[in-house]
Formats: structure tokens, C-alpha cells, sequence
């Protein structure tokens, strides 16, 4: 690797930056696609990639600066917005945002909806320029250690990911391990990639395979639906009107949560496939193992709604870059970008560098005016999408499920996906009320078919030897933490479960007296 | 006068007895549901192992990277962890009687709401694609509204009217997406 080219792109930065700002079109470009973005992230079903697809007809009517600051906007608005109707209506909108309603949901469940979502705007902000600027300085690095993952790590990374989302999401990890792994079934359903072979295709529609939409939108949105308007009286939540609160003083304690976040993020981010849904799950764990409040993880702490939710961001910056230099996309959004580069004539991969000088610093610069940009006017919009994602949820919760049927519609244009999402609906809301964890079983979904195609292309690249899959430095180092993550869960439950048991003897005890 | 307001007193107590009574049986064999879940999730697991021991195998390592490989695999682990937590519910909270759960289910007026909704939203799906989309979201809405009571019959239609119009055009027009 040249690393000499790959540097100067840090001394182009700034001639780019002055063209991004002096060019209208390309911030008008970031600011609209910035407000689709984060209108489609808080609609139930319409992800970052369906938003950003959606939107490919108009981009090519732009000039390349302007397209490609639209589908960023819309990126970066669409995780935002996903994350709000994580804390506010308990149904994350986009599946980067599934780990964000552990506790910002329980934040607003507690009254505090407009600190919640300041917390989110500031995290997703921080995570967006510190991933950014990570990436930009470590590109020639990370680009190298995406070069070093094999089929065997990136699978290794699915399974850390699913394991840890189970035991997370749930009281009781082994129920969590159920609907992850029940959801990894579900999504070998289709054909296999590799060898081509039906698997459970008994109908055209289940050759096709299942979506993860419908199945995000199922288990959050209908069965939240079922959960809550089965009471006479639905929830409310207090204290939401107004603007967001958006306190910088709530991060003083929690910088050491923010840097780790950034780096679980533009560190996992680089795993194609895998790595966006993965990191916010990671960089939970991370702060949760880390703090000294480690107990009131899930009840509504702002370090548990920091950690997903700076990571989420970062790790547009970490799957930015095997794209851009590799020619690899690392996630869904990403292949999109991809796609609107190749059709405006640019050709991502190693000789973009050599072709387009300075792209890749416009690039990342673009993410940059796009943080800034949009979280203003995430301010001056919050006072409104705050006081419509808090009305009386027997309003609300209704039109959830009309706008979800949309977006199941819109994932094959037919209504077997509606009828995917209204069936795990149903087994969300059975799930539910034995406290089955929803977010595993959707990582399940969408990281299942990746990991089982690199399971087995690992196990074909190593048939002569499969004992040297093991060796591997990097999978070594993977293999190790999948145990650590495995047999400390294991030991919580039991340290838990013997703390039960003598608080429950203490009161005994207290009640002889 | 005096008597009569005492055996009324002694009858609510009774019934509130017999109430909070039926609500230990619900409350003890809760967990039930548990097992019936692990039954699912079972059966599931069971139908997708059989499903695929018959996928073919072509490669040279057999079964190890075919396609039948991984969710033989997991279907294995899924009823490994559903025994285990079976087990661990049955070691927890004794033994428990399923017909005082199934009980407990249908006298519990939350469950029973909650399948009323499920029947709404169901119906409402499986309509979708036979009538026109406005005109189906515009009954559903105006049926829910009504169940959920929201409000006067003036408000349930406005209401119902706008979601009807934000779900079948403001939303699709502005994110150019066909509806059904």
C-alpha cells in the first residue's frame, strides 16, 4: 500500500471544505436530505438504505457534490430519526437504533422525553464527527485492518454481536439467546448464496427469503402496539413540551463512554454486513461493564442511551472507508452510495485515490457540515416532532401501524411481507409478555444469512485444516472474547440469582423476629 | 337497615376474596407461559430441523459446508436452551398448574383486549390489496378509534380521516412509494 497517496488526502481537506462551503446546491443537497432523512428514520419501515434508494431517481438530477451530499443527509438523518421513535414511542425506527430503546425509552417512561432526546442529539452528533475524523485520520490504518478480516472474524464479529444483543436485552440471557438464534433461522429461510440450493422455499415468496424489515416492524412496531393499547388507560409521558434539553453538562461524567463509543463504532464498522448492527450492542456491554451505576443500566441512565447511540454514528465513518478505498461496502447505506458513485462515473476502490484527488476528504467532509447542519435544525424542529410522537399513544399508535403496513409494502411490493409483520407482531407480543428480548431476535434477522455464508466459506477455505481457522491471530483474539462475553454473563446471572436468594432469606429472617 | 348493610359489606368482601384469590392462581402460574413458549419455539425449531436434513449436499465436506449445516445447528441450540429453560422455570417457581394459568389467561381483561386488537389489525391486513388502501385505513382507523374511545363520534372521524389521508397519500407522495 502506497501510503503517501493515501495521506494526501489530510492535505487536500481544506481546499475541499472551502468548495463544500461555497457551493449552495451541495448544502441544499445535505439540509433537504437531512430532513427526509430523519422524517423517514421516525416512520416505522423506512430505513437509511429504503429512504436513501427511494431517492436515487432525484439524486442523478444533481450534480455529484449535491447528489452525494443528499444521500448523506439522508443517511445521517435517518439513523437520527430512528432513534427518536426509539425514545419516544419505544419502536426504533431504523435497526441501528435498537440497543437506543433499552434506556432512552425508559428515560422518557421516567419524564424526562426531552433530555432523552437531547442526549440522543448530542451522542449521534459526537458520534458522527468523532467517527468522521477517526476515520479520516486512521484511513490509510483502517483500511489496511479491513484487509485483515477474513471470512472466519467476520463471522466471529455476527456471533459476539447476537450473543451479546441476547444476553443484554433480557433479564434472562438464555431467553435472549432463544429468540437470537430463532432469529438467525429465520433468516436462512431462501436460497442459499452458495450453493443455490431452496432452503425451505416451499411457496415463491419464501424462495425470496424474509426481509428484516417486516420483521423489525412486526416485533417493535405492532406487537409495542398490542402491549400498549391492551390497558384501558395507555401511558403517557410527562414533561414533553417544548424543545429538546440538550445539556452538555450530562456528558462531563461521560467522555470516557463517548471516546470508547466512537472507537466500538469506527472499529466495528469496518465489518461488512455485520458491523453497524453489532457496535451499538458492543458499546453497550462496554458501558455498562465499565460504570460504577452498572445496576440501573435499563432503567432509564443517560450512559445507556449515550453509548448505542454514539456509536451508531461512528460507524458510518468505519464502513465509509473499506468502500471508498477498497471497493467493499460495509453496510447496507454504504452499497447505496456505491451504487450513485459507479453511475455518476466514479469507481470506488484502490484507484479512486489516484483518479478523483481529495474525493474521499469532500466525502468525509460532507458527513461533517451535515452533523453541524442538522442538529440545528434538529433544535429548532424538536419543540414539533416531540410534541407529535407524544400524543396520546391510543392516536398514535394506530397510524404506527398504518405507516408500518407502508413500509413492509414498500420492502418487495407485495403483501407477503405485510403479512410477515403482522405475524411477528403476534410473536413479539407472546414473547413480550414472558419477557422475551424483540432486538436479538431481529439482529438474528439481519445479520443470520451474512454470518452463515462466512461460517462456511471459512470452513471451505480451511477443509485441509480447519485446526489453523483457530490460529488465526485476529479470530484467537475473537474466539477469547466470544468466551469472556459468554462465561461472565453466566456468572452475573448466578451472582444475581444467589443475591435473590439471600435477600429473600434476609426478609424471612426479618419477619420471624 | 343496619343488617342489610352489613351482609352487602360481607358479599363485597367476599367477592373481592374470591377476586384477589383468582389473581394468586393467575399470579402463581404465570410462568406457565413460559413453557408454552418453549413448546413453540420447540416445534419451530423441530419443523426447521427436518426441513433441513432434506437439503441437498454438494459439497466435498459433506455436511459441514452445506446448506443444511446451520440450521441443523441452531435448531439444535434452540431446543438445548429451551430445555434449559424449562428447567430452570420448573426448579424456580415449583410445580403449576396449567389450568389455572389458562384460567388466569382468559379471565385477564388485558389478554382479552389484546386479541380483540390483534383481530382488528389481522382483519385489516388481510384486506389490504382487496379494497382500496384509503378506504381500508379509513374503516380500520374509524374502528379503532371507536374501540379505543378517543373521544366524541365527531373527533373519532376527524381523526380517522386524517391518519386515513397522512397513511394512504401525504406519506407515499413524499417519499415516492407505491401503496397497495
Amino acid at each position: 500500500m502506497n501510503w503517501q497517496i493515501l495521506t494526501q488526502e489530510w492535505g487536500l481537506l481544506p481546499a475541499m471544505a472551502w468548495e463544500v462551503m461555497t457551493t449552495p446546491e451541495t448544502l441544499l443537497g445535505l439540509l433537504g436530505g437531512g430532513l427526509l432523512g430523519m422524517i423517514g428514520g421516525m416512520l416505522p419501515g423506512i430505513s437509511a438504505v429504503m429512504a436513501m434508494t427511494l431517492m436515487l431517481g432525484f439524486v442523478f438530477q444533481l450534480p455529484v457534490d449535491a447528489g452525494m451530499g443528499l444521500l448523506v443527509g439522508i443517511y445521517t438523518g435517518a439513523i437520527y430519526g430512528g432513534s427518536i421513535t426509539a425514545v419516544l414511542l419505544n419502536m426504533p425506527g431504523t435497526p441501528a437504533a435498537a440497543a437506543t430503546v433499552l434506556d432512552g425509552h425508559a428515560m422518557a417512561r421516567n419524564g424526562q422525553s426531552r433530555e432523552a432526546v437531547g442526549i440522543a442529539t448530542w451522542s449521534s452528533f459526537f458520534g458522527e464527527i468523532g467517527g468522521e475524523i477517526g476515520t479520516f485520520i486512521l484511513l490509510p490504518i483502517i483500511a489496511t485492518a479491513a484487509l485483515m478480516l477474513g471470512d472466519w472474524e467476520i463471522f466471529l464479529v455476527a456471533l459476539i454481536g447476537l450473543t451479546l444483543a441476547g444476553a443484554l436485552g433480557a433479564k434472562n440471557p438464555i431467553k435472549g439467546w432463544i429468540a437470537a438464534f430463532g432469529g438467525w433461522l429465520v433468516a436462512l429461510i431462501g436460497t442459499d448464496p452458495i450453493w443455490g440450493v431452496f432452503r425451505y422455499g416451499y411457496t415463491p415468496n419464501l424462495m425470496r427469503g424474509i426481509e428484516f424489515i417486516p420483521v423489525l416492524i412486526g416485533l417493535f412496531g405492532i406487537a409495542e402496539v398490542l402491549w400498549v393499547l391492551r390497558e384501558r388507560v395507555p401511558y403517557a409521558l410527562e414533561g414533553t413540551k417544548g424543545r429538546m434539553i440538550a445539556k452538555l453538562s450530562v456528558f462531563k461524567g461521560n467522555m470516557k463512554t463517548v471516546f470508547r463509543s466512537i472507537g466500538v463504532g469506527l472499529g466495528v464498522g469496518i465489518v461488512p454486513g455485520v458491523g453497524e448492527s453489532v457496535a451499538p450492542w458492543l458499546a453497550y456491554d462496554l458501558a455498562q461493564r465499565k460504570s460504577k451505576n452498572r445496576d440501573q443500566f435499563g432503567k432509564g441512565i443517560p450512559e445507556g442511551l449515550i453509548a448505542p447511540e454514539v456509536a451508531n454514528n461512528a460507524t458510518s465513518g468505519g464502513a465509509l472507508i473499506p468502500m471508498l478505498v477498497l471497493g467493499l461496502p460495509g453496510s447496507g447505506p454504504t452499497a447505496v452510495m456505491m451504487a450513485a458513485l459507479f453511475m455518476y462515473g466514479i469507481r470506488p476502490g484502490p484507484m479512486l485515490i489516484i483518479e478523483y484527488p481529495g474525493f474521499i476528504a469532500k466525502f468525509i467532509f460532507l458527513f461533517w457540515v451535515s452533523a453541524v447542519i442538522f442538529r440545528l435544525v434538529s433544535f429548532v424542529f424538536s419543540k414539533y416532532f416531540i410534541a407529535i410522537l407524544s400524543v396520546r399513544r391510543d392516536v398514535i399508535l394506530p397510524i404506527a401501524v398504518g405507516l408500518g403496513v407502508i413500509g413492509a409494502w414498500g420492502v418487495g411490493f407485495n403483501t407477503f411481507d405485510v403479512t410477515v409483520m403482522f405475524i411477528f407482531g403476534l410473536v413479539g407480543y407472546f414473547m413480550r409478555l414472558r419477557e422475551f428480548p424483540m432486538a436479538p431476535m431481529v439482529l438474528g434477522v439481519m445479520v443470520g444469512a451474512t454470518a452463515d455464508q462466512f461460517l462456511r466459506r471459512a470452513l471451505m477455505t480451511y477443509q485441509d485444516n480447519l485446526l489453523s481457522m483457530f490460529t488465526r491471530p485476529l479470530g484467537l483474539f475473537l474466539i477469547l472474547a466470544f468466551i469472556f462475553i459468554v462465561v461472565s454473563q453466566i456468572r452475573n446471572q448466578l451472582k444475581d440469582r444467589k443475591a435473590a436468594l439471600q435477600k429473600l432469606e434476609d426478609e424471612a429472617k426479618k419477619k420471624e423476629e | 337497615m343496619g343488617f342489610v348493610m352489613k351482609a352487602e359489606l360481607s358479599k363485597n368482601d367476599e367477592k373481592d376474596k374470591a377476586a384477589e384469590q383468582k389473581q394468586e392462581v393467575k399470579d402463581k402460574n404465570w410462568p406457565v407461559g413460559d413453557y408454552m413458549i418453549a413448546v413453540l419455539f420447540i416445534a419451530y425449531a423441530v419443523f426447521m430441523f427436518v426441513g433441513a436434513y432434506h437439503f441437498p449436499s454438494r459439497a466435498r465436506m459433506g455436511m459441514l459446508t452445506s446448506a443444511k449445516f446451520t440450521p441443523m445447528l441452531l435448531s439444535t441450540l434452540v431446543v438445548i436452551l429451551c430445555v434449559v429453560m424449562v428447567i430452570r422455570t420448573r426448579v424456580k417457581f415449583g410445580r403449576l398448574s396449567i389450568s389455572g394459568w389458562f384460567h388466569g389467561v382468559m379471565a385477564d381483561e388485558r389478554m382479552r383486549r389484546s386479541y380483540v386488537l390483534m383481530v382488528m389489525i389481522g382483519v385489516y391486513i388481510l384486506l389490504i390489496g382487496i379494497i382500496p388502501f384509503f378506504i381500508i385505513n379509513l374503516v380500520f382507523f374509524l374502528v379503532i378509534y371507536f374501540y379505543l374511545k378517543i373521544g366524541t363520534w365527531k373527533r373519532i372521524v376527524l381523526y380517522s380521516v386524517i391518519s386515513s389521508a397522512v397513511v394512504s397519500y401525504l406519506v407515499p407522495y413524499v417519499f415516492n412509494l407505491p401503496v397497495p
